[in-house]
């Protein structure tokens, strides 16, 4: 009797293990990838809620026994802390090969920790590439921080930050750095890095904008943007485009496919300035219409003044009645030589006289107060436009970009930039009357280009007085060597002064 | 290779160390035997603790003198068959899945993945054999008093220190099998895993005119395996005569290939040998270091170029400083073909100078009873890499020589000099050719090498072990053999730790001070450094107060009764934390992966130490053994 209970007890468990193991099977059955063209099985809930999720090892090869082990064992925060800390030593004590295996482990243990795989690459890319003294040995740690970041994106496929990571580490580490001429070179050469990627895109710039364009997609995609600065993170793209074009003439390149580029980035450009951006006060702006809001705001604001003209000064008038002694007394003194207590009496007298343009329709004749408040509202929206998008433009240089991609399209820049580029390889060849004459002829031309009625203003923006005042270095030394110097015929003797503020 | 310790010779370090052991038995002795009065004395009055503790020394003498090696061996035969009977040999299961799986985690695209192979196989059979011994050797005694099976052995005529001399041989042979068996897979994993070679085709090869009159060399890449190809470079007296040169590939991820031709013409095949060069055991000569400053005075110490690291001082370049190593034994007959001198030089640039090259510096040989200095080498550095140089018999000097005396400036302002300026003679430097033994090396063996940076304001830096000459090289296998023994010594240890420990305690509070010991002898420095009072943070209530105040470590003690009971209470606990430290072997010495895995020998002087240290905590832990166990027997 007994002996059976057990045994039909045991039964029973066996059935409910093995039912219990189809809802199992259901939730944790790993994807595969598809064969021969066919389409591989998506996996269970949890293969796919990884997927969903841009989490990689939703496949069974991706599965990583060790870092799971440690996950189930609960084992993960002290052996993170022992490697972080082991990381930090092997650092210091310059022992790289043990860095760069260590800070792998660690990253095995926490795959989907963005700041673990972004510190890190950082770390290898910036840090650990400049202690070394050999500029192959530097490319080499760069491209380890490369790819160690490229590793974090498998790991973690909607990483808008990893994604972004790598095309900035790509682009600013290779093509800004002390040894960009030497990294841009090996960058060019390296098959192993790029595998079938065409010599003609293997620019540091170029791949940092395809990487770029993925982090773009990843937003598309529905990702949220999250802290991330909107109107930063859309001009990456096009101004890779732009320093590409540039480091093009740098390379020694000025035939058609550089004016083809320029033109191309100036394209980006427009297309980024005509993208909607959020700003933080919750306005949609738009880059490109700050002109647009900037005439209609001068329109609106006379059309205003005309509906009731005199209004506004009769109102301050009255408002001028409200003033303290003290306070008119301080508001009509010259604001240099007011006082602390003055300039306090001086902001409030002017937060009294202030009639906004609401405030305006408002006071108008009865008649005319619907009209008013329309233009008034409609007034108010263009100024609010106008404002932050021109705030917005500052923080991407967006007018000095847009006329730049135009300027350096012109047929006369790339004759000028190529005979800047000459005469300095006169000049470093000695040859100082080459250069002389080569740099002569760059500056008459870039005058001739600059002063075309579009690109009236170009010259105040502070980019193109440094990239002027940069050209003027070797200038400058060439005619130190031929005992001249800079006279007031100078053909771009104003661009110089306004540089020489800078 | 970093060296921070410095080791000492067994000559140097064998008097102050055995002094120490013998007054540290001395107080240990006098100790018990302050006890065995006391407690004696307590139970059973002054006069019979004195014959009862005479009788106790008598009677260990006695057991002393009679050890029987047969029923020693016997003992320890019946706890290798009881280690087996405990599945043991588990560990074994253990140890070949870590080997299936550890090409999961160890990274193939390494720049040394000898390193990381050695370093990854030394530290699994490290602390695989490191917790079987902890496991067996505390479980065994306890376990024969639970299961009763000590009255097997009691009722035969068998001493108490024959029991744990048993106990601790048997267990030592059990783990020395496993070891054993171990140590042969470990070198065979390691040599598996990264042998390979590589292809080479005409394909792969171009040619490139090496000489005016058109002589051809062909130059390349071979294919890529396990993530790394070699550049190849064939010279024109290669192609033309096989046979006559050895032809390498470069160097990638720490080794090289050889290359042979076979055949002619379109038949022509390029053949590539396994991996070379990758595992070595190189025996250095060190040598000692000073520093040259800019003023030419002698110093111990070089310019910190704001390293967090102190382990590098740097000197100027362009200018007089220089980094000076002085070898002593220095003998024509060991090296009949010049000093093979190989260094690796920290660099450090304060402006960015020319990016395409190295910093200069230039390779100079002085004879300290002369003063005559030759520079021999003018070269370019390349950091964190091993430069070779040969410094040969027969020496045209690369700039002028010089006769130089080196001087020291003491505190007191007075000058010393090692050779009296008028002693200098300067005709030792009119020679065009100098012979290395004859004209460099002193009357004594000495020779000095100097290294100046001859870039202006760039900076070399080094550390001691950072240049060494190149004795010859030890075969690899038989250093790998070297580095297991370290392990065996560690094992060993442990082993006769457990067993003492369980002679007296229970199996888990055994394992616990097992435990522990183990623990305190890893991190044995850091434990001297805490009992001290030197580590950063203060002590274990400072470090206490700080966290729960979530304080930094700099942040001062209170001012107050508090802060006084404070740092009371750790000088209390230090004076303990120093004795628990004194009872524990320092295990970092026994860490000799770092050596395997580097390339270098380990010295012969560092596995006498380790054995003798072995030997030093081996007699007072058997004492001790033999003492517990004789009470365990009273009390059964």
């Amino acid at each position: 009797m007994n002996k059976n209970a057990s045994f039909r007890r045991k039964i029973i468990y066996v059935i409910i293990l093995a039912v219990l193991l189809y809802p199992m099977f259901l939730l944790s059955q790993p994807a595969s990838p598809g064969k021969d063209g066919q389409a591989g099985s998506p996996g269970g809930k949890l293969a796919q809620l990884r997927t969903q999720y841009g989490l990689d090892e939703s496949e069974l090869g991706d599965v990583d026994i060790i870092a799971t082990s440690f996950r189930l064992f609960g084992l993960t925060p002290i052996a993170d802390t022992i490697l972080w800390n082991a990381a930090n030593n092997y650092k210091m004590k310059k022992d790289w090969i043990s860095l760069s295996a260590t800070l792998k482990q660690l990253a095995r243990l926490m795959p989907h920790y963005e700041s673990v795989w972004r510190f890190q690459g950082w770390n290898l890319a910036y840090n650990v590439s400049t202690e070394f003294d050999d500029y192959r040995q530097r490319y080499h740690w760069v491209i380890e921080g490369l790819k160690f970041l490229e590793n974090g994106v498998k790991m973690n496929k909607k990483s808008i930050r990893l994604t972004w990571d790598v095309a900035w580490h790509t682009s600013q580490k290779i093509g800004k750095s002390d040894e960009r001429v030497q990294f841009r070179r090996l960058y060019k050469a390296d098959d192993d890095l790029h595998g079938s990627r065409p010599v003609e895109l293997r620019d540091c710039w170029l791949v940092g904008k395809e990487w770029y364009h993925k982090a773009e997609g990843i937003v598309e995609s529905g990702v949220p943007l999250g802290k991330i600065s909107e109107v930063l993170f859309y001009s990456n793209a096009p101004m890779n485009q732009m320093n590409y074009s540039d480091n093009l003439e740098k390379d020694g390149r000025f035939d058609e496919k550089v004016e083809r580029e320029w033109k191309k980035a100036q394209d980006e450009w427009t297309a980024f300035g005509n993208r909607e951006i959020s700003t933080s006060r919750g306005l949609i702006i738009r880059l490109n219409d700050q002109e647009f809001f900037a005439n209609q705001e001068e329109q609106l604001t006379k059309e205003l003044e005309e509906i009731q003209p005199g209004l506004r000064e009769e109102l301050t008038q009255q408002k001028r009645l409200k003033l303290t002694p003290e306070q008119a007394a301080a508001y009509d003194k010259d604001w240099v030589d007011r006082n602390a207590e003055e300039i306090n009496l001086a902001n409030e007298a002017e937060e009294i006289l202030r009639i906004s343009n609401t405030e305006l329709a408002e006071r108008m004749a009865a008649d005319r107060i619907e009209h008013g408040k329309d233009v008034a509202a409609k007034l108010d929206n263009a100024k609010e436009q106008s404002v932050w998008t021109d705030r917005y433009r500052d923080i991407v240089n967006f007018k000095y970009w847009r006329h730049r991609g135009a300027f350096e399209q012109l047929k006369d820049v790339i004759e000028a930039r190529r005979l800047l580029y000459e005469g300095k390889k006169a000049f470093q060849q000695g040859d100082l009357t080459v250069s002389k004459r080569d740099y002569d002829q760059a500056f008459a031309l870039i005058k001739k280009s600059k002063d075309l009625p579009q690109f009236a203003g170009l010259d105040d923006e502070d980019a193109f007085q440094l990239d002027f005042k940069a050209v003027m270095e070797t200038y400058q030394k060439i005619l130190e060597q031929r005992n001249e110097t800079l006279g007031d015929d100078f053909i771009l003797h104003d661009l110089w002064e306004k540089a020489g503020t800078l | 290779m970093v060296l921070e310790t410095q080791f000492p010779s067994v000559g140097e370090w064998f008097p102050s160390a055995a002094l120490a052991w013998v007054i540290r038995i001395g107080i240990f002795c006098l100790i018990a035997l302050a006890l065995g009065f006391l407690i004696t004395g307590v139970r059973m009055g002054p006069k019979r603790s004195l014959s009862i503790v005479w009788n106790a020394i008598k009677n260990a003498f006695a057991d002393l003198a009679h050890l029987s090696f047969k029923r020693i061996f016997a003992v320890a035969l019946l706890s290798f068959k009881e280690a087996i009977r405990r599945k043991i040999l588990i560990g074994f299961v253990v140890f070949i899945i870590v080997l299936l799986f550890a090409g999961m985690f160890l990274d193939t695209r390494s720049q040394d993945p000898a390193r990381l192979y050695i370093n990854f196989i030394f530290w699994v059979n490290n602390a695989l054999i490191l917790l079987l011994a902890l496991f067996i050797s505390s479980f065994s005694i306890p376990n024969d008093f639970k299961y009763k099976t000590i009255y097997t052995l009691a009722t035969k005529p068998v001493r108490a220190g024959e029991i744990i001399l048993g106990r601790i041989l048997g267990f030592t042979l059990m783990c020395t099998a496993m070891l054993l068996v171990m140590g042969i897979l470990s070198y065979g994993f390691v040599i598996r895993s990264v042998a390979h070679t590589h292809n080479l085709t005409s394909d792969d090869l171009r040619f490139v005119a090496t000489t005016q009159e058109g002589a051809q060399a062909l130059e390349g890449k071979t294919s890529t395996v396990k993530e790394h190809y070699h550049s190849v470079y064939l010279p024109p007296e290669f192609l033309k005569d096989p046979s006559d040169k050895t032809v390498m590939t470069e160097p990638t991820n720490g080794h090289t290939h050889q290359i042979t031709l076979v055949g002619q013409g379109k038949d022509r095949q390029y053949k590539l040998s396994g991996v070379k060069n990758m595992f070595t055991a190189r025996v250095p000569i060190y040598g000692r270091l000073r520093f040259r400053d800019t003023t030419n005075f002698d110093v111990t110490k070089g310019i910190n170029v704001g390293d967090e690291w102190e382990y590098r001082s740097f000197i100027q370049g362009n200018s007089p400083a220089a980094l000076i190593w002085r070898f002593n034994n220095i003998k024509e007959s060991s090296f009949p073909n010049g000093l093979p001198v190989e260094m690796t030089l920290g660099v450090f640039r304060t402006h960015k100078g020319n990016i395409e090259r190295g910093i200069m510096g230039g390779l100079a040989v002085r004879n300290p009873e002369t003063g005559l200095m030759v520079e021999t080498h003018l070269f370019e550095s390349v950091e964190f890499n091993t430069k070779r140089l040969l410094v040969p018999i027969k020496i045209k000097p690369a700039s002028r020589p010089q006769v130089i005396a080196s001087k020291t400036k003491l505190p007191n302002g007075n000058v010393i000099y090692d050779i009296p300026e008028n002693k200098l003679n300067q005709a030792y430097a009119q020679k065009a050719e100098f012979d290395l033994f004859k004209d460099l090396v002193s009357s004594d063996g000495s020779v000095e090498i100097w290294v100046r940076c001859l870039d202006p304001m760039q900076y070399f830096g080094a550390a001691e072990p950072d240049l060494y000459i190149r004795a010859y090289d030890a075969p690899f296998a038989l250093n790998f053999v070297k580095g297991f023994a370290c392990i065996w010594l560690e094992m060993f240890l442990i082993i006769v730790y457990g067993v003492t420990l369980s002679s007296l305690l229970s199996a888990p509070i055994a394992i616990l001070g097992t435990m522990f010991i183990m623990i305190t002898g890893v991190f044995h420095q850091y434990v001297l450094k805490l009992a001290n009072g030197l580590t950063e943070g203060g002590g274990v209530l400072e470090s206490m107060y700080r966290l729960l105040r979530q304080d930094n470590m700099i942040t001062e003690l209170p001012d107050n009764v508090l802060g006084d009971v404070i740092s009371m209470s750790d000088q209390a606990i230090n004076y303990v934390i120093g004795f628990v430290g004194c009872l524990s072997p320092d295990l970092s010495l026994f860490a000799s992966s770092e050596y395997v895995a580097s390339g270098f020998d380990i010295p012969w002087n560092l596995m006498t130490i380790d054995a003798l240290t072995t030997l030093a905590f081996l007699i007072p832990l058997c004492i001790v053994g033999y003492l517990c166990m004789k009470l365990r027997e009273i009390a059964a």
